[in-house]
């Protein structure tokens, strides 16, 4: 795609994730487990750094500038004193997005690809996050976590635009003891999926899965002689009277989410489900709220 | 009506044989499979049915494409749908067909009927003949029994005649024929009517009962429209239009054509059911109605849908001079009255003034009786005349008692008194004309007396000079080339005093015989010799309505023969010889009526009846149905039908975009409530609503300004100002209007009118473009929305402010005129003794944008920014403001004061 197409589909998906987070108050992620480089959201580290909150007075020191000073403390002495805060930090929440070819595919021109769609449900949870004061991060993609509002851009784009397969995220783009969302249509078998998931556990990542479809997949529409292949065309199954596959196939196919949804149950994580033709609020309600820790476990 | 149905190549129909194995090809043919990307494809492996043959065509479809097939083979087949043929009678048949100009436009469909006759008469072996009704007596009209083919060529190699067909002379034709033993049997006879009555209708009709059973088929076609009649009215042309049958309503285009055939303009007419003529009106400018040539019905090919004007249609130019008795009490008995009603509807005439030398002359001057001219009216005329013009007189008792140069023949003084009380001789009557004159076959008219005239010279010359004489030979128009020009001389007033000329109908033919010699006037006298009555075809008329040029067989036309009737020997178009032109019109001296009640034994018939109806073209139709109705399918078995719905959603977004857009029309302005009692009790500013609410919020602030520093600076106290629809409001009672004028207005007439109207009644209007003169830059001098307005109201001569104008001192002293802009130029009215406003501009045109620099809040804040961001300019603007309406209501008391030193001056002494 050409970069002035992507710089359009980027700023049209921008505009989406931003009409969906703009529904949402901001959201801080509770704080899971404790870990040495997981710091609580609203908690100070007990040790001065940047915050809000106030630490300690000290002597002024030479470096420091004159705005620095605390002058109603200092006039009541003879010495100048600097007031410091309290180092507060966010949790990191690592966003991810399946990009496999599998994933880049509407089944009519009216759809948003899976990928795409999936971009814009994290975009939404990373503008939401950053707005709380969380750090988000695209393993895979970012070089550093982003901070604040300031850093929506930039996530945003690395969501929508970055590329990484799951095999690049288990190998490479995970860091112990943090969260994950992690969006796919899981589509590359369950067996595959559960060695993932085992060296996540391993890892002890808290994750989120959520299961993309487009509405062809799980309805499969399809009648008459009709012959399906792969996304690259180099595989191709014929069927005389495609209408006759159809329930054989719904059965596989919800056998198949039935398998990554018990995966994710057997280990305590959170599951959803979103097709393309649906509206994207629900979806994105409940990934907020499973990631404020709210009545769902 | 029972009927049978005909294939014309039945061989085709063995093609359905064919149709069991189509069936088995249809059935084969498995579709042709989709191919589909799917991710999921892992999960279909293995999936598929074996067993399960391929997806095949749908039974109903497959009878669909059958149907198709069998349509297809049938429409090849030629099916014909004809009417059974009732009347089996084997006596002779005799066509016979009218073939003049009303057959014309439907002459295919009357050939047919007459041809579907023939190929009847073939079957029944009946003899057949046939005769044509415009033209029954030319010798190419055999009247005998020939054989069916031959009368089918004639038939098709027969075009219809631009005339009307004789039915008196066909009558004769017939009767001559049965003299001659042509029809000893009774004869089935079928006539192919044109549904017109030339006057000769029940002669034929009972001409052909004694033959045999007549049946008349008629076409009641839109096609018989004709014109009836052209009046040249002044200032239009009228346009009489006809029709018989009036059975349906008809509308149509008129054209008006020059010689060449372009059109020059067109008018549409509507006659409604039941209405048998029409009056249509063309309003042309004189320079364009002089080049007419023809008037057309559009799209009607007939030669009576076409009305050709000859050169005395044309509407010359003819200046009058000399009316001795304009302002008498009398004007009913003045010259000038008898001309106007005799030149009314032949010329456009003025009164020209021969002192002044700076109006060029029209092609005619008449000269009426004057007296003496002073000399630069004589050398001017006579420059005039002999350069080319054409100057006609009158004589009267001033021409009598002297005459001058400018005349053709030698007068005597005194003239001539016939029949008074002291004389002998009794009143002359008007002799005939004679042939070397042009009014040459004119009805000179027996009652015609002449009182009083006066006399020429007898000379040996004079004889051919001489254009009309009286009874006992003394001449009563003379006429002489002089120079390149042509004098001619009425011996007698224009008026009733001396003759009863100027009361009859021959005074205006003779005027319309001379107004088409001032286009070559010298030329007439060469030709005088000759004889005029006699004269060629230029142009021929044809039956379709099409001027072209005569064939090789040259017709001469007397035209002294009256009344004339076009006829195939003399054909409609344009005649002319070396004098005059004519244009014989196909309906000349014919009246065409309705058909008169034919005789019960007659039958009278539509030609439609026996017309074959052609099945294949609806049958071609329905296969092409089919076809769409298979494709469409075939589609959706593809499941490519969705598409189709997504395209109505997009359809139905953009239709409700399009309501929503109509719903979203900005709605015009609400007029504020206007009083004018109430305005009239204090004085106000006012502001013309223009309908932009940013605009008129602006005027309101800033005529609101105004009036503040008005209050504060002057004895000047407004109320608010008001603003004004000028659609509806009164204007009477505002003194000053300031108009913001960003776009042309679109004023109604009486909008404009009343705007008229106030100007002259002392108002003021002060134009403001608001855009510092940028949008006149960018027109190239004039501001579009100005030029606008100026079309519709009477703006006075205007000129740039001059530097001593009233307004720059009425209270102020100031030099510019800022507003919001500042250096655009205002322009106010040149003349400074304006009639009503004692001296006062009515208009005041800027481009400044007062409004803005004016406009304040209710509590006195400045609103709008001023160019430049100086607080100077505000004021200086608010100075102008108030120099404005101390203009306007103190009028040009400043200007009075400028002599008040020269006033003390002439004090002191």
């Amino acid at each position: 795609m050409s970069k002035a197409g992507t710089k359009i589909k980027y700023a049209n998906e921008f505009s989406q994730a931003a009409e969906l987070a703009k529904r949402f108050d901001a959201l801080l992620s509770e704080a899971r487990g404790l870990s040495a480089n997981v710091i609580h959201g609203a908690h100070g580290r007990r040790k001065r750094g940047s915050g809000e909150t106030f630490w300690e007075f000290r002597h002024a020191r030479l470096e420091d500038t004159a705005s620095s000073i605390d002058w109603r403390r200092s006039a009541k002495g003879d010495a100048l004193f600097v007031r410091e805060t309290e180092w507060e930090a966010a949790n990191t929440i690592y966003l991810w997005r399946d990009s496999s070819p599998l994933m880049n595919w509407c089944s009519s021109k009216g759809l948003p690809r899976k990928q795409d769609r999936a971009a814009v449900l994290l975009t939404a949870l990373a503008m939401v996050l950053l707005r709380g004061g969380e750090r988000c991060m695209i393993p895979g993609v970012s070089q550093k976590p982003g901070t604040g509002i300031g850093a929506t851009r930039r996530i945003a784009h690395e969501i929508i635009t970055g590329t990484s397969t799951a095999e690049q995220l288990v190998t490479s783009g995970l860091r112990a003891q943090t969260h994950l969302v992690l969006a796919s249509d899981f589509l590359e078998g369950p067996q595959l999926w559960k060695e993932r998931f085992s060296t996540m556990q391993k890892l002890g990542i808290s994750v989120i899965l959520l299961h993309i479809s487009d509405p062809a997949e799980e309805e499969f529409p399809y009648f008459g002689h009709t012959v399906f292949s792969s996304l690259s065309g180099a595989e191709q199954i014929d069927f005389g009277r495609a209408q006759l596959a159809k329930n054989n196939y719904q059965q596989r196919f919800m056998a198949n989410r039935q398998h990554i949804s018990d995966l994710a149950k057997r280990a305590g994580w959170l599951f959803f489900k979103h097709r393309t033709d649906h509206i994207m609020g629900p979806v994105f309600h409940g990934l907020a709220q499973g990631l404020s820790g709210g009545k769902l476990s | 009506m029972s009927a049978s149905l005909v294939f014309s190549y039945p061989l085709i129909l063995t093609a359905l044989i064919m149709l069991p194995v189509f069936w088995l090809l249809l059935s084969a043919l498995p579709p042709e499979p989709v191919v589909r990307k799917f991710p999921p494809l892992e999960l279909l492996r293995d999936l598929q049915d074996k067993t399960a043959s391929p997806q095949s065509i749908p039974l109903w479809l497959r009878i669909l494409r059958l149907l198709m097939v069998i349509a297809i083979i049938l429409a090849i087949s030629g099916p014909v749908l004809t009417p059974a043929n009732t009347d089996k009678s084997d006596s002779p048949l005799l066509l016979v067909v009218d073939d003049g100009w009303a057959s014309s436009p439907d002459w295919s469909k009357i050939k047919g009927a007459a041809l579907s006759y023939l190929t009847r008469a073939e079957i029944n072996g009946q003899a057949t003949s046939l005769i044509f009704t415009s033209n029954p007596a030319s010798e190419n009209q055999d009247l005998g029994f020939v054989s069916v083919r031959k009368l089918q060529q004639q038939l098709k190699s027969h075009e219809p005649n631009p005339f009307a067909p004789d039915h008196g002379k066909t009558a004769a034709r017939l009767d001559r024929a049965k003299q001659q033993g042509f029809a000893d049997s009774p004869l089935q006879i079928v006539w192919f009517s044109d549904g017109n009555d030339y006057g000769q209708v029940t002669p034929l009709i009972s001409q052909l009962q004694e033959m045999g059973d007549v049946s008349i088929l008629q076409e009641p076609a839109d096609g018989s429209i004709w014109i009836n009649a052209v009046n040249s009215k002044p200032g239009a042309m009228e346009i009489e239009l006809s029709r018989v049958h009036a059975a349906s309503p008809f509308s149509g285009t008129l054209l008006a054509e020059d010689r060449t055939g372009s059109i020059l303009a067109s008018q549409t007419f509507n006659l409604p059911k039941q209405q048998k003529s029409a009056l249509v009106s063309f309003k042309l400018p004189l320079e364009i109605r002089n080049r007419m040539g023809a008037v057309r019905i559009q799209n009607i090919p007939s030669a009576a849908a076409v009305y050709l004007l000859d050169h005395s249609w044309s509407r010359p130019r003819v200046g009058i001079w000399g009316d001795s008795s304009r302002n008498s009490d009398q004007p009913l008995l003045s010259e000038r009255f008898y001309l106007e009603k005799a030149l009314s509807p032949l010329a456009e005439f003025s009164e020209i003034d021969l002192n002044r030398a700076d109006i060029s002359l029209p092609s005619i001057v008449i000269l009426l009786d004057t007296g003496k001219l002073s000399p630069g009216a004589l050398t001017r005329l006579r420059e005039y005349v002999e350069a080319g013009g054409f100057l006609i007189r009158f004589a009267g008792p001033r021409l009598a008692e002297r005459q001058d140069e400018l005349i053709p023949v030698p007068l005597r003084t005194g003239g001539r008194l016939m029949g008074s009380a002291l004389g002998w001789d009794q009143p002359q009557q008007l002799a005939d004309f004679a042939d070397n004159s042009p009014f040459f076959g004119l009805d000179s008219g027996s009652k015609i007396n002449v009182k009083r005239q006066v006399l020429a010279q007898s000379s040996g010359g004079l004889f051919e000079h001489v254009w009309a004489r009286l009874s006992d030979g003394t001449p009563l128009v003379t006429s002489a080339k002089r120079g390149n020009g042509r004098i001619v001389l009425f011996h007698v007033t224009a008026s009733a005093d001396w003759s009863e000329l100027p009361m009859s109908g021959v005074f205006v033919q003779m005027l319309k015989r001379l107004l088409p010699m001032a286009s070559s006037p010298a030329d007439t006298g060469e030709y005088e010799e000759k004889q005029t009555s006699k004269m060629q075809l230029q142009m021929a008329l044809a039956a379709n309505g099409q001027l072209q040029v005569p064939d090789a067989r040259q017709a001469i036309l007397d035209v002294s023969k009256k009344p004339i009737t076009v006829s195939a020997e003399l054909p409609a178009g344009l005649w002319a010889n070396s004098k005059h032109s004519l244009a014989l019109n196909v309906l000349d001296n014919l009246n065409v009526q309705a058909f008169p009640p034919v005789p019960d034994t007659v039958s009278l018939g539509n030609m439609e009846i026996s017309r074959p109806i052609q099945l294949a073209g609806g049958l071609l139709f329905l296969a092409l149905i089919i076809l769409i109705v298979d494709n469409l399918a075939i589609l959706m078995l593809a499941g490519k039908l969705p598409i189709l719905r997504k395209y109505a959603a997009v359809l139905s977004v953009a239709l409700a975009m399009t309501s929503g857009l109509v719903i979203m029309q900005p709605t015009p302005a609400q007029a504020e409530d206007y009083d004018p009692f109430k305005v009239i009790e204090q004085t106000r500013l006012a502001y013309v609503i223009t309908g932009r609410k940013d605009v008129d919020r602006l005027s309101k602030a800033g005529l609101h300004g105004l009036s503040r520093e008005l209050y504060l600076r002057t004895t000047v106290e407004p109320a608010q100002p008001v603003g004004i629809n000028l659609e509806q409001d009164d204007l009477n009672v505002i003194s000053v209007l300031y108009w913001p004028l960003l776009e042309p207005a679109n004023l109604s007439e009486q909008a404009a009118i009343r705007i008229n109207t106030y100007l002259k009644n002392g108002g003021m209007l002060v134009i403001d473009t608001q855009d510092g003169g940028l949008r006149a830059v960018q027109a190239g001098g004039i501001d579009p929305a100005l030029r606008a307005l100026a079309l519709q109201i009477d703006i006075p001569s205007i000129q740039k402010i001059p530097d001593d104008h009233v307004l720059t001192r009425t209270y102020y002293l100031i030099q510019s005129f800022p507003g919001r802009y500042t250096g655009a130029p205002i322009w106010v009215e040149s003349s400074r003794k304006g009639s009503a406003l004692d001296g006062v501009s009515s208009l005041v045109i800027g481009a400044n944008d007062w409004a803005a620099a004016w406009a304040v809040t209710e509590d006195g804040q400045a609103l709008a920014a001023v160019s430049g961001e100086i607080e100077q300019q505000r004021e200086l603007s608010r100075r102008f403001g108030i120099n404005l309406v101390m203009y306007v209501l103190a009028g040009n008391y400043k200007a009075d004061q400028v002599h008040i030193p020269a006033l003390l001056e002439r004090l002191n002494q």
